[in-house]
């Protein structure tokens, strides 16, 4: 394996002797070994701290290169996105006034859904909500004219 | 393509159905920005970049034809990409750096007045260890790095490695030894001058990870 202080090397020269232990290691930690090896392997290093150093490492930058793969788009990248489609199809797509709903419907326009269904069943189920504490109306005969007249006048 | 929900999104797609064009860049935003941020080893232009991976798609997703995943095409557009940028950042570079070259400002840089300043990612990187994994990433060659993010961003399989880099699986299991292996020499060569190497590691770890 390449030992030399890297950091004076160009990038395109940096490269790796790929030795037998190396090998084995690194497909351990792939899960590309069968049991039968994986299980002599894990003997092996049990036995042989050096070896154990050697996965300990290879392990640990398998671990880090995963954890820095982390990176977010930034907030604002569908917008972003979005414009550039606009603008490519002079405002055919993602104009002015375009649609902007979701594929799927979000959980607030389920919600709403599933609300106004319920409304709807009840008041088929159950009839228009009445007020019980309001009078009955004749509608058809209107109620008699109160003047101040109307109380002098002889029934 | 076995799924019922990518199906009708394909469909939605090709009819330029702009909420289905909404719906797959809020679901692929982020992967496809740690795709071609860790090729292109720069946020701004990995930015640009997987803007342009999805501006593509919307204009050539007649060309899917259906024969590996969504995902995978969609990979393959941002690998190839980012490559591409890749290659053109370094034709810019040594074009700037032969300018820079004839100007006075060598001159300077030659006798002391330039220090090599770190990143804005490493200085707000505080781990020595992830620091020194993203310069070796960086250092990698580029097939190399290429197949380390793609196991790494989204634990594909070597099946699909293969098909988003149309190369043989073989082929993309050697690539992925030699960069771990590559990654390995660089972190030692790193941690070697000033000490023996020593990376942190968990207790009692083992067992395959992946």
């Amino acid at each position: 394996m390449d030992k030399l202080p890297l950091k004076e090397k160009r990038a395109s020269e940096i490269s790796a002797e790929l030795g037998a232990s190396d090998e084995l290691l690194i497909a351990y930690l792939e899960g590309d070994l069968p049991p039968a090896k994986a299980q002599e392997l894990r003997a092996r290093l049990l036995s042989d701290p050096a070896l154990r150093g050697e996965y300990d490492a290879l392990k640990a930058i398998a671990e880090a290169s995963v954890e820095l793969t982390r990176e977010g788009a930034p907030p604002d990248f569908l917008e972003q996105v979005q414009g550039r489609i606009c603008q490519a199809s002079d405002g055919q797509f993602f104009g002015e006034g375009a649609a902007k709903r979701a594929f799927l419907p979000s959980r607030y326009e389920l919600f709403s859904a599933a609300m106004i269904l319920l409304i709807a069943a009840a008041w088929i189920l159950g009839g228009s909500p009445r007020d019980r504490s309001l009078r009955h109306v004749d509608m058809a005969s209107p109620p008699p004219l109160q003047t101040s007249h109307s109380a002098s006048l002889p029934r | 393509m076995d799924d019922p929900l990518e199906r009708e999104l394909i469909r939605a797609l090709r009819r330029r159905d702009e909420a289905a064009f909404t719906e797959l860049v809020r679901a692929y935003q982020h992967k496809v920005f740690a795709v071609v941020y860790r090729i292109v080893g720069d946020r701004e232009e990995a930015e640009d970049v997987a803007q342009e991976v999805f501006v593509a798609v919307f204009k050539y997703i007649d060309s899917f034809r259906g024969s590996s995943k969504f995902s995978t095409w969609l990979y393959r557009i941002a690998v190839n990409r980012a490559k591409n940028r890749v290659k053109y950042l370094a034709r810019r570079a040594r074009a700037k750096h032969q300018t820079f070259e004839e100007s006075s400002e060598a001159q300077a840089r030659d006798s002391g007045g330039y220090q090599s300043l770190p990143g804005p990612d490493e200085r707000a990187m505080g781990n020595e260890l992830n620091r020194i994994i993203n310069a070796g990433l960086r250092a990698l060659s580029q097939e190399h790095r290429e197949v380390v993010v793609l196991r790494d961003v989204e634990d594909l399989s070597y099946q699909e490695i293969a098909q988003v880099l149309e190369l043989a699986e073989g082929t993309v299991k050697s690539r992925l030894y030699r960069a771990r292996a590559a990654l390995k020499a660089y972190v030692d060569a790193q941690y070697a001058p000033k000490r023996t190497p020593k990376i942190p590691a968990q207790e009692g770890s083992e067992g395959a990870d992946k």
